[in-house]
């Protein structure tokens, strides 16, 4: 239990105050009914019944931060990082920096910043391990780094950037609103210890003394209607119409004067601020081939190879079935199995790769645990159900020696129930996938494009792998393998045509989208123009050259070439569009700081060995 | 589970008793039997996402495919290791080292 000193300031506790019944969400601020099991029970901290009497624990209760006060000295940060012991590379709370004017009227606004405890906390929701939890006991939400795995998954879904991925530890912890000081009626550390009466803490909807507003939106603050974040401002200052970001982020925020609505607090015609893309006239197209390695290296060969092995399953099941003869069992008694067991081989690799995306790779089996509503858990069971029919009905197909002992009907019917649910397993486990990149606070990825990009490689990659197999047998056995291809160029075609409609059709959402996904786009043309420009004529012109051979028959060492040409071009374009996919995205975090939180002075420390220094606080890359 | 560990005693005496029944034949038994079901739980865990390969084992595909059969079980066989080395290092050091073990407390292990 948290020790209270002799002679703590007033201000240091929690006030007593009168709430309303519901927040501005309209939801209750009393979290449990009078009469619920968890009423009248407390945290218990470390075993000790010894806590103060509250009668407001059961409250939702929020930071309140009045920007007017706040002089960034960063003393919260400070305390924050005592009370928690973190290291210098995380923050639990930081201090951010928006600027604005022109000299001598230049304006800076000052943001602190922690987890806002959220009524509809995306990081629980998106948590596969189930490591969060809404406490009823001040609405705190808490994360168990014991349990969690170091996917990041929740550092992805929450728009603050509140929970901070440890890469040395290997896995997410967070602020949890310093649940043992307020069981003796303290503040958190960082309330306690601002000095400007900038931050301030207590039941959520109720205004500290010398504050005036209470309001949910600030200049760099996210849609609040994504999670529902507990913390009111107050800004009262006047600010220019635009301000910019400090850090090296590609975003400004631009006031709305023209669709400002009038009403209690608010200055004549003022509007609030949205964010919009910083425009880089002067920026030219570039390639930034290594830049495009990322932490997520390993999800770009997962999800590829996924994508191709539930392609080329559907392939060898569903060729027969539809007309394709040279793709049978029966023409290729080992081939055909040899063919499944690689299929199995390259879909464990990428499992193996999936894991080695964890912080803590061994213990994977806990993605499980969140089947209801993490889409991460429904991902990962619906692909280990896809790898095991597959498995099923690879085994019964090659070895069905193996099953004597059973009736021969039982085996084939089996064989038959497995594939068919594999066959439809499969495209699910993609859907769930998709699902995954859903994510409002990434709003480059919040699109359907996701979908058809995902589908999209499933039907290029998967044909294009039996094609890869069985062209080179069929060519040993000295059978005809052109109507192969030119069967086989369908799906190809179609894969190609569906991810450059959906390229197309984002594009054109990302022009008309918020800053952060216009921001991105802006990077995509840019930094990655040269890649972007030169994966989208490939996919063109592989597109066409696909359609082509599928009406004018292709034999012989010179089509046979083509044909591994185009191979060769559309899997390396794969994986290029899939790793732009995870670089180019620009999250709607907070603002950072001139060093603290920006990712150009983080790039800039690695580069020039400043980041070796561990006091600097960059965080380290490898993982 | 909830015995006191080895690192966490600071007097001489209590360490040297400790140790004592640490080093006995039967805490070294409940520590094998430990170890082994540590090594069972995380290899079914990790038999989920191989088994298909590991099964090519009752395979015989002739020719030129034998060496391929050899290489995807090889494969199968390393990606196993891959998911459980840790998972039995990580659960060995929480669960077994340094701790007196009881034999009715075997089962939380799992």
């Amino acid at each position: 239990m948290f020790k209270v000193r002799d002679q703590e300031p007033d201000y240091a506790f929690v006030p007593n105050v009168q709430a309303p019944e519901t927040s501005c969400y309209g939801r209750p601020i009393q979290l449990v009914d009078e009469n619920d099991p968890l009423a009248g029970q407390s945290l218990n901290i470390n075993g000790d019944s010894g806590i103060g009497d509250n009668p407001n624990r059961y409250k939702q209760h929020g930071f309140y931060f009045n920007a007017d006060n706040c002089i960034a000295c960063h003393a919260c940060e400070a305390a924050c990082a005592e009370k928690n012991d973190t290291p210098a590379h995380l923050a639990f709370r930081s201090v951010g920096y928006l600027e604005g004017g022109s000299y001598p009227a230049v304006k800076r606004l000052n943001i602190s910043m922690a987890c806002n405890h959220c009524d509809n906390p995306v990081c629980l929701k998106g948590c596969p391990t189930r490591a969060y939890t809404k406490f009823a006991e001040y609405g705190a939400v808490l994360q168990d780094p014991d349990i969690c795995f170091g996917c990041g998954y929740c550092t992805w879904v929450c728009p603050y950037n509140a929970p901070q991925l440890d890469p040395k530890a290997g896995h997410v912890s967070k602020c949890n609103m310093c649940v043992d000081r307020l069981e003796v009626g303290l503040k958190p550390a960082c309330a306690s210890a601002c000095l400007g009466g900038a931050l301030d803490f207590g039941v959520i909807e109720t205004t500290p003394e010398v504050c005036e507003q209470l309001e949910t939106r600030i200049p760099g603050f996210p849609d609040t209607s994504i999670t529902q974040p507990n913390i009111r401002f107050q800004q009262t200052g006047s600010l220019p119409r635009e301000m910019y970001r400090t850090d090296s982020t590609p975003l400004r925020y631009i006031r709305d004067d023209q669709n400002a609505k009038p009403g209690p607090g608010i200055k004549g015609g003022q509007g609030q601020y949205r964010s919009a893309a910083k425009t880089h006239s002067n920026k030219s197209r570039s390639w930034s081939l290594s830049s495009l390695r990322s932490r997520e290296d390993p999800l770009v060969l997962f999800t590829l190879t996924t994508q191709a092995v539930v392609g080329a399953f559907l392939v060898l099941f569903l060729g027969p079935v539809s007309g394709l003869q040279g793709l049978d069992f029966q023409v290729h008694p080992v081939a055909f199995p040899v063919a499944l067991f690689s299929m199995i081989a390259l879909l464990t690799f990428g499992l193996v790769m999936s894991t080695l995306h964890l912080g803590r790779p061994h213990r994977f089996y806990r993605a499980f645990n969140n089947l209801r509503y993490s889409p991460v858990s429904r991902e990962v069971a619906a692909v280990a159900l896809f790898y095991n029919l597959l498995g099923v009905y690879a085994v019964l197909t090659a070895m069905p020696q193996l099953f004597n002992w059973l009736p021969e009907g039982l085996v084939s019917f089996v064989r038959e129930a497995s594939g068919w649910l594999a066959a439809v397993a499969g495209p699910a486990a993609l859907y769930f996938m998709h699902c995954i990149y859903r994510i409002p606070a990434r709003p480059y990825w919040n699109h359907w494009q996701v979908l058809t990009a995902f589908y999209g490689s499933m039907l290029t990659l998967g044909p294009l792998f039996a094609a890869l197999f069985f062209v080179p047998v069929m060519l040993a056995q000295g059978l005809d393998y052109v109507a192969l291809l030119q069967f086989l160029s369908l799906p190809i075609a179609l894969g190609l045509l569906l991810e450059g409609f959906g390229l197309y059709r984002h594009a054109r959402y990302l022009k008309s989208g918020v800053g952060e996904a216009d921001a991105a786009c802006q990077e995509q043309l840019t930094t990655f123009g040269r890649t972007y420009l030169a994966r989208n004529i490939g996919l063109g012109v592989n597109a066409v050259l696909v359609l082509a051979f599928a009406w004018i028959p292709l034999s012989g060492a010179v089509g046979l070439s083509l044909w591994a040409l185009i191979a060769v071009s559309i899997a390396g374009l794969a994986v290029v569009g899939r790793a732009l996919f995870y670089v180019v995205v620009i999250p709607t975090t907070m603002p950072g700081a001139f060093f603290w939180n920006n990712p150009g002075f983080q790039d800039h420390a690695r580069d020039s060995g400043l980041a070796e220094m561990q006091q600097v606080g960059v965080q380290i890359v490898v993982h | 589970m909830k015995q006191k560990r080895f690192n966490a005693i600071e007097n001489d005496l209590e360490r040297a008793v400790f140790l004592a029944e640490y080093n006995s034949r039967r805490q070294r038994s409940l520590r094998l039997s430990a170890i082994l079901m540590i090594a069972a739980k995380h290899g079914l865990r990790g038999l989920l996402y191989v088994w298909p390969l590991v099964i090519l084992l009752f395979v015989d595909f002739s020719g030129v495919w034998s060496g391929l059969r050899l290489l995807l079980l090889g494969l199968g066989v390393v990606a196993w290791f891959r998911f459980i080395h840790n998972s039995v290092r990580d659960d060995y050091t929480r669960f077994v080292a340094g701790v007196l073990l009881e034999p009715g407390k075997l089962g939380r292990i799992l």
